[in-house]
C-alpha cells in the first residue's frame, strides 16, 4: 500500500488478529458448523458466491463464518481464494431453456407458455417479525421437519408406481417457452442480435473500461455488489438521473443450470455439475423521439444463486444502458457508473484502505497548507 | 504441434505439481522477487522419483501456468514428447508458442540473447500486467561472498538496487549467463513499470530473482 510508511506495530497487528479470532470462536454459544450457514443462512451464502464470482457453497459458507456475517468480507476472501486457483477448462455456452426450474414467475402476463411456479417466496407474505417463543418455534420446525421426512419416505417407498401428480413433481425440469417467444411472435420486440461481441469478455483477465461490450458489462453486474446495483437502478428510476423506466418483468426465474465442458480426449459435451442461478427479462416500452415505440425491448439478469433483488436491477439496468448509449458510441454516466463503482472488493477496499496509516501523505498535506500560509503572509504589504 | 504429443506417463504425473508443491514453489518464487538478489530454493526432489523429475527451470512454469497462458521455451531443439513445451503443454493446458512477443512466459533453457530479451512482451505503463515472466537456467548462482576467489571465466557478477534492496545493493553472481545478458535485461526494462521479471535458476533449484523494479549494474559489485 503505497499510503503506508509506517513500520513497526507488528505485535498490536498481530494481537488485533488474535482477538477476531478470539472473540468470533471462544463464544459459549454451539459451534456455527458451515452446513447451518448454507442450510440457514441460504440467501447469504448465495449473496457472497455471487460477489465473490466463484460457485462453491461450502467454501463461501467458510467465508462468511471467517467474516463474522460480512457479506463484502467474505465475498472478498472467496475472490482472493479464486484467484489461486488454476483454470482448467472453460465451459461450453449453455442454453438457459436447458436449466431444471425451482421458480419461475412472470409477472407480466398472466398466462404465459409453462406454469407460474412460485416456489420458494415470500414476495406475498406481510413482513411480520416472527416473535414467536425460540423453544416452541424450533419444537414446531422439527415437528414439521419429522412430517416432511415421512412424506418423502413415503414417496421412495411407492416410486416407480403410477403416479398422479407426476406432471408436478418433474415440473422444473421440462422446457417452456418464455413470454419473449410470444412477443417476439407478435413482432413486438426490436431486434438488437448483434455480431460484435461473439466471445463474452473475460472480465478478470481483461480490465474492463467504458464504453464496454455488453457481455463484460453483464459479467460485471454478475459480480456486481447487491446492495450497489439495487441502489444504482433505484437512482436511475427515481433519482436525480430525472429517468422514468416503464418496466415490465417478462420472467424470473431460480433455476439449476447445468455446466457442460468438452472432454479433452473424447471431444464429447460431459456435464459435470449444475450452479443455482437467478435469470430476468426485463421488458421495456420504448418511448423515445428516436427510438421504434411499436416495439419493446428486453433487458437481461442472470447471477449465481437466489438472488431476486440483483438480478432484476441487473436487467433494468441493462436496458437502461442500451437506451442511453450516446449515438457517436461513447460510454454514458449510467455505463460508467455500472463498470466502474458497482464492484464490492474496489469500492469497500479503497475505503477500508482509509484506516491505514496515512502519516505520510497527511503530513504532507499539513507541510503545503503552512507554505500555503507563508506564502501568503509574505506577499502582506 | 505439442499439444498433440503424447508425454510419456511417469513424465507427466511427476510434471502435474500438486496444490502444496505448487504452493512452494509459489512461495519460493515470491521471497526471491520480493528480496531481489537473495537466493531462494525450489526443491525438486519433493516432486518426484529422480528419474523423472523435471529440471528445476521448469517447475515455475509448471506451477504457475494453466490453460489461459502462452508459453514460448528457448533452446528446444525438437519439439517431441519429452520436449520441455510439450510436457509443459501436457502437464498445465498452456499453449505453446514460438512467437517471443505473444508469450506470458518464457522459459530459457540457455540463457537468452539480447535480441531475445527484446522481442518479449513487456507491456506498458499504462498495462504492465502484460509484461512477460522469464525463468531462465544457469549452472549456479553464488552471492558474491560465497563466490570468491573461485569465479571463473563462465561466471558474471551484477549488483542489484532498488526495492526490496538495501543500499548499497546487493551483488549476485551467476555461472552460465555472460554480462551482456545482464545489459541487455537492464536495456529491456528502462520503461519500468513496463519491463519483464526474471528468475534465475540453477539446476541445483537456487533461484534469484531480478524483477523489473531493480537496477542492474553489471560487474559492478565485486571486488
Amino acid at each position: 500500500m503505497g499510503y503506508a510508511a509506517a513500520r513497526g506495530g507488528r505485535d498490536a497487528i498481530t494481537a488485533a488478529e488474535q482477538l477476531v479470532r478470539d472473540e468470533r470462536e471462544s463464544s459459549s454459544s454451539p459451534w456455527l458448523g458451515i452446513d447451518q450457514l448454507i442450510d440457514r443462512q441460504r440467501l447469504a451464502v448465495d449473496r457472497v458466491m455471487g460477489e465473490g464470482g466463484l460457485w462453491d457453497p461450502h467454501l463461501a459458507g467458510r467465508a462468511l463464518q471467517q467474516a463474522e456475517g460480512d457479506s463484502i468480507e467474505a465475498a472478498h476472501l472467496l475472490r482472493s481464494y479464486r484467484a489461486t486457483l488454476p483454470r482448467l477448462a472453460y465451459t461450453e455456452a449453455t442454453d438457459v431453456d436447458d436449466a431444471r426450474l425451482l421458480r419461475r414467475i412472470v409477472p407480466a402476463y398472466r398466462n404465459p407458455p409453462g406454469p407460474q411456479l412460485l416456489g420458494r417466496t415470500t414476495d406475498y407474505t406481510g413482513r411480520l417479525l416472527d416473535r414467536a417463543d425460540d423453544d416452541d418455534w424450533r419444537e414446531s420446525a422439527e415437528k414439521r421437519s419429522a412430517e416432511r421426512d415421512v412424506l418423502r419416505a413415503d414417496a421412495s417407498v411407492h416410486a416407480g408406481e403410477p403416479d398422479d401428480d407426476a406432471d408436478d413433481t418433474k415440473l422444473g425440469e421440462r422446457r417452456f417457452g418464455r413470454l419473449l417467444d410470444v412477443l417476439r411472435g407478435l413482432d413486438l420486440v426490436v431486434d438488437r442480435r448483434r455480431t460484435d461481441d461473439p466471445e463474452p469478455v473475460d472480465i478478470t483477465r481483461t480490465a474492463t473500461r467504458p464504453p464496454a461490450a455488453r457481455s463484460a458489462r453483464l459479467a460485471v453486474m454478475a459480480r456486481a455488489e447487491t446492495g450497489a446495483l439495487v441502489n444504482l437502478w433505484y437512482r436511475n428510476v427515481l433519482g436525480p438521473d430525472g429517468y422514468i423506466h416503464e418496466v415490465t418483468l417478462g420472467e424470473v426465474r431460480h433455476a439449476e443450470l447445468p455446466v457442460r465442458i468438452t472432454h479433452p480426449h473424447t471431444g464429447g459435451t460431459v456435464e459435470i455439475g449444475s450452479v443455482r442461478v437467478t435469470e430476468v427479462e426485463a421488458i421495456e416500452d420504448l418511448d423515445g423521439a428516436d427510438e421504434d415505440r411499436e416495439r419493446f425491448d428486453v433487458g437481461y439478469g442472470l447471477c449465481f444463486g437466489h438472488n431476486e433483488k440483483k438480478a432484476i436491477a441487473m436487467a433494468n439496468l441493462d436496458i437502461a444502458c442500451e437506451r442511453d448509449r450516446p449515438i457517436d458510441g461513447r460510454a454514458s454516466e449510467l455505463e460508467q457508473s455500472i463498470l466502474m463503482t458497482t464492484d464490492g472488493l474496489d469500492a469497500s477496499g479503497f475505503l477500508e484502505h482509509l484506516k491505514l496509516p496515512h502519516y505520510v501523505t497527511f503530513r504532507s498535506m499539513v507541510d503545503r497548507k503552512l507554505a500555503v500560509r507563508a506564502a501568503a503572509g509574505s506577499d502582506e504589504p | 504441434m505439442a499439444a498433440s504429443t503424447v508425454v510419456e506417463a511417469g513424465f507427466l504425473a511427476a510434471a502435474r505439481l500438486d496444490p502444496a508443491s505448487s504452493l512452494s514453489v509459489f512461495r519460493a518464487l515470491l521471497a526471491a522477487a520480493s528480496r531481489p538478489g537473495v537466493v531462494t530454493r525450489i526443491d525438486a526432489s519433493r516432486v518426484a522419483e529422480a528419474s523423472h523429475r523435471p529440471p528445476a527451470v521448469l517447475l515455475p512454469a509448471l506451477a504457475l501456468l494453466d490453460l489461459d497462458h502462452v508459453v514460448a521455451v528457448l533452446d528446444e531443439t525438437d519439439r517431441d514428447e519429452s520436449s520441455p513445451s510439450a510436457l509443459l503443454s501436457a502437464a498445465t493446458g498452456a499453449r505453446p508458442t514460438d512467437d517471443l512477443s505473444d508469450a506470458d512466459i518464457v522459459i530459457a533453457m540457455r540463457a537468452a540473447t539480447a535480441d531475445e530479451l527484446l522481442a518479449m512482451r513487456r507491456g506498458s505503463a499504462h498495462e504492465p500486467e502484460l509484461g512477460a515472466r522469464l525463468v531462465m537456467a544457469c549452472r549456479a548462482i553464488a552471492t558474491s561472498t560465497e563466490a570468491g576467489d573461485r569465479l571463473g571465466p563462465t561466471w558474471s557478477t551484477v549488483r542489484l538496487r532498488g526495492p526490496g534492496v538495501p543500499e548499497p545493493g546487493r551483488d549476485i553472481a551467476i555461472d552460465g549467463v555472460l554480462d551482456e545478458v545482464f545489459s541487455a535485461l537492464a536495456e529491456t526494462n528502462r520503461d519500468f513499470p513496463a519491463g519483464i521479471d526474471t528468475w534465475l535458476v540453477a539446476d541445483d533449484g537456487a533461484v534469484v530473482a531480478i524483477p523489473r523494479s531493480s537496477t542492474i549494474d553489471v560487474d559492478g559489485g565485486v571486488s
